[in-house]
């Protein structure tokens, strides 16, 4: 069948809203105040082109009464949203579960939503996020389109499905008797993952800067709070950016050696020939000198480096000028004090400010001489 | 029946949650009433000391801060009180656009808010709004008369209340999230002779020309919380999954043209302060702090710069590069031997 195949972008936002979802929900049922909710759900909200949904945003919906999404309280909330974000539309739902394949309450209510949202994508987030032999590595979510209704055996909406097909999920309205029944099809999507700069610094800052709840911080101690900020404070800027950019590199080092290994085993044999990935991996190193002696970038690499350079040097230039002003400054005082104890006191501030460090040093030897003049400040 | 089931499923396999992730994100009523019935933030204007911010709360934070590009922004959080800390969990923005220019901007949002937070307890999240926050983008993290005031009247009325200011700008030029959290003193109060008012403990709080007299005169009226970050068990899952696909993102960052305009802004900030301040060293700014801005400007031009270069080495151009060291090493020479291979 041919069609478009829709790509999920995915931003880490939805991810960490889907977790403390899935986090607050938990903590409130183990501690008996909730009771459990037969799904936890919620709607996404993004942009959706031809080929590419990309997911912004997303906010919790209950479970409505009649076992679908509750349609008011959906409503309300996205037209909050909206007000804010008015770029965004609806573009599917997510379940939370216990792996990335959605279980039969998930497709029943998948149903449901497509009544309403014909083309709503569904997401499964996977909380377990077991370090299985599969799992560490992969995105803990799986993304589904929905495939337009044809008719299917009955006996392929029996549940546990699953497999390669996708799964099949009886289309709203349709059914009637006999063997055959009118199915949509779920089917996995690519996803990838992506974030705008000030959100990517955001995660970043999760990742690396903020910790693991503690049993401290029920208590108000919070005990370890001034030790982790003083860990945090004590690394330059620079330093945690290095690592940062190293951890990067570390893991294209890993990837690179992966595909290296597989291009080797292919032509050894040992490994089924896939020419999507072979394909990639040609496209990549045919553009990998990606500039090769543009003398535009040159130049604009040059002056770059020359910008670099020149704040540093204007860095040192006032670094330097500021040693300067507070040596003069403690000169200044020390001389004062050592010609005559009750010496004027001599302002560390002349009013002619910084640049008339010349005239300050020449203050300072006034000052001795004319003390008296001073005598007003004491 | 079914519930019983789901309930046993979450017990068991999904969601490796912690003893402490339980007490922080589950909302108990008793427990909030007995630290908010007290009230000890009456009697003791500093009674607040910290603040935790939860993950989801940050980055949606920096995000709408963000999205406000020059346009101040602001929302409210929700959270609670556990002692002298504010537990900020989760939050919101609000329709309005800065408190800089308008007066009385909570009034306006105050119906939204009202049905957002409905809306959130209908879908069982009963957290109380605990505070609010806005962006400064551009001009860091301090509050001005107005924002004093606004905190002061919520202070009032709706305690307990903090208040947030986020700078996306430096935080976007300085890879670093720009965060403060304040909370005012009563309008009597006499401002202690320690003087660790709105500037930071360190000092650090480099305010641009224009707003230095705004900054100056209200920094004694409010206080600096101390805030660290927290996430749950959940998230630090998640967040090493990410890191699986999010180093393409770091690695192919540019933060030199993305900031460029704001580095030049901010090079002309040091240049008229310096200039303020040779003509006039009694105005209120201190040599250290352009030395610590400029010093910041150029630390992250090197970081620009240090990326700019690494992409160069990468992807740049074949043979003209010596052979990179260390860092770069397995990197470069996997990609070598790579088009050896094809």
């Amino acid at each position: 069948m041919a069609r478009t195949q829709v790509t999920a972008v995915v931003h880490p936002l939805v991810l960490l809203n889907v977790s403390e979802h899935t986090t607050r929900t938990v903590a409130c049922v183990r501690a008996g105040k909730a009771s459990a909710p037969a799904v936890m759900c919620g709607a996404l909200l993004g942009r959706r082109t031809d080929e590419r949904v990309e997911v912004f945003l997303s906010f919790e919906v209950k479970p409505g009464a009649d076992g679908g999404l509750d349609a008011g309280h959906f409503a309300v909330r996205l037209e909050q949203l909206k007000t804010i974000f008015p770029d965004y539309e609806p573009v599917g739902w997510y379940a939370v579960g216990a792996g990335t394949q959605p279980t039969r309450e998930v497709a029943r209510l998948h149903a449901r939503v497509l009544a309403d949202h014909p083309a709503a994508l569904l997401l499964v987030f996977d909380a377990a996020l077991a370090d299985g032999p599969h799992g560490g590595a992969a995105l803990p979510i799986a993304v589904y389109e929905t495939l337009p209704p044809a008719p299917v055996e009955r006996a392929r909406l029996q549940w546990p499905q699953g497999g390669e097909g996708g799964y099949y999920v009886e289309a709203p309205g349709g059914g009637g008797g006999g063997d055959l029944v009118q199915a949509v099809r779920l089917v996995p999507v690519r996803v990838t993952l992506d974030s705008g700069e000030a959100e990517r610094v955001a995660v970043e800052h999760v990742a690396n800067v903020a910790r693991l709840t503690t049993d401290g911080m029920l208590r108000g101690a919070g005990g370890d709070a001034a030790a982790a900020a003083a860990e945090g404070g004590d690394w330059s800027r620079m330093a945690a950016f290095l690592a940062s950019q190293r951890n990067a590199l570390e893991m294209l080092a890993s990837d690179v050696a992966v595909l290296q290994a597989y291009v080797a085993d292919v032509i050894a044999d040992r490994a089924p020939f896939d020419p999507d990935v072979l394909q990639l991996v040609q496209r990549v190193l045919s553009s990998r000198p990606a500039v090769l002696g543009d003398e535009a970038f040159a130049l604009a690499d040059a002056q770059e480096q020359t910008d670099c350079r020149l704040a540093g040097y204007l860095a040192a230039v006032t670094g330097a000028a500021a040693a300067v002003r507070s040596l003069s400054q403690r000169a200044n005082i020390a001389l004062a004090g050592a010609r005559n104890k009750h010496a004027a006191y001599v302002s560390p501030a002349p009013p002619d400010g910084m640049f008339g460090m010349a005239g300050m040093m020449g203050h300072g030897r006034h000052g001795h001489g004319r003390h008296r003049g001073f005598g007003s400040f004491r | 029946m079914e519930s019983a089931l789901k309930l046993f499923e979450l017990e068991n396999g999904i969601a490796p949650l912690s003893k402490s992730d339980e007490g922080i994100y589950c909302f108990d009523e008793d427990f909030q009433r007995q630290q908010t019935d007290q009230a000890p933030w009456r009697s003791n204007p500093r009674h607040f000391k910290k603040v935790q911010v939860s993950s989801v709360a940050l980055v949606k934070m920096v995000m709408h801060a963000r999205s406000g590009g020059d346009i101040e922004v602001m929302g409210l959080m929700l959270g609670k009180v556990i002692g002298d800390t504010m537990v900020v969990l989760d939050a919101f923005a609000l329709p309005v656009e800065g408190s800089e220019t308008r007066v009385n901007a909570q009034s306006e949002g105050y119906e939204y808010m009202v049905q957002y937070l409905e809306q959130n307890h209908a879908s069982g999240q009963r957290e109380p709004v605990i505070g609010w926050y806005h962006s400064h983008p551009g001009y860091g993290c301090w509050l001005s008369g107005i924002d004093v005031a606004t905190q002061m009247l919520n202070q009032q009325f709706q305690e307990p209340f903090l208040a947030v200011v986020i700078d996306p700008k430096r935080t976007m030029s300085a890879g670093k999230v720009d965060l403060g959290a304040f909370r005012t003193f009563p309008e009597d109060h006499q401002p202690d002779s320690s003087g660790s008012g709105g500037a930071d403990k360190d000092g650090f709080q480099s305010v641009p020309l224009s707003k230095i007299e705004d900054f100056g005169v209200h920094s004694d009226k409010y206080y600096p919380l101390e805030v660290s970050y927290f996430k749950s068990t959940l998230d630090q899952r998640l967040m090493e999954r990410l890191w699986r696909k999010h180093w393409v993102s770091t690695l192919s960052q540019s933060p030199l043209i993305a900031n460029s305009e704001f580095t030049t802004q901010k090079i002309n900030e040091v240049a008229e302060k310096i200039n303020t301040f040779s003509r006039d060293s009694t105005k209120s700014i201190s040599y250290g702090q352009i030395l610590r801005e400029s010093e910041a400007v150029a630390e992250e031009t090197a970081q620009g710069h240090a990326s700019q270069s690494l992409k160069k080495r990468l992807f740049g151009c074949r043979g003209c590069a010596p052979p990179p060291a260390a860092a770069g090493a397995g990197a470069g020479a996997g990609a070598g031997a790579g088009a050896g291979a094809q």
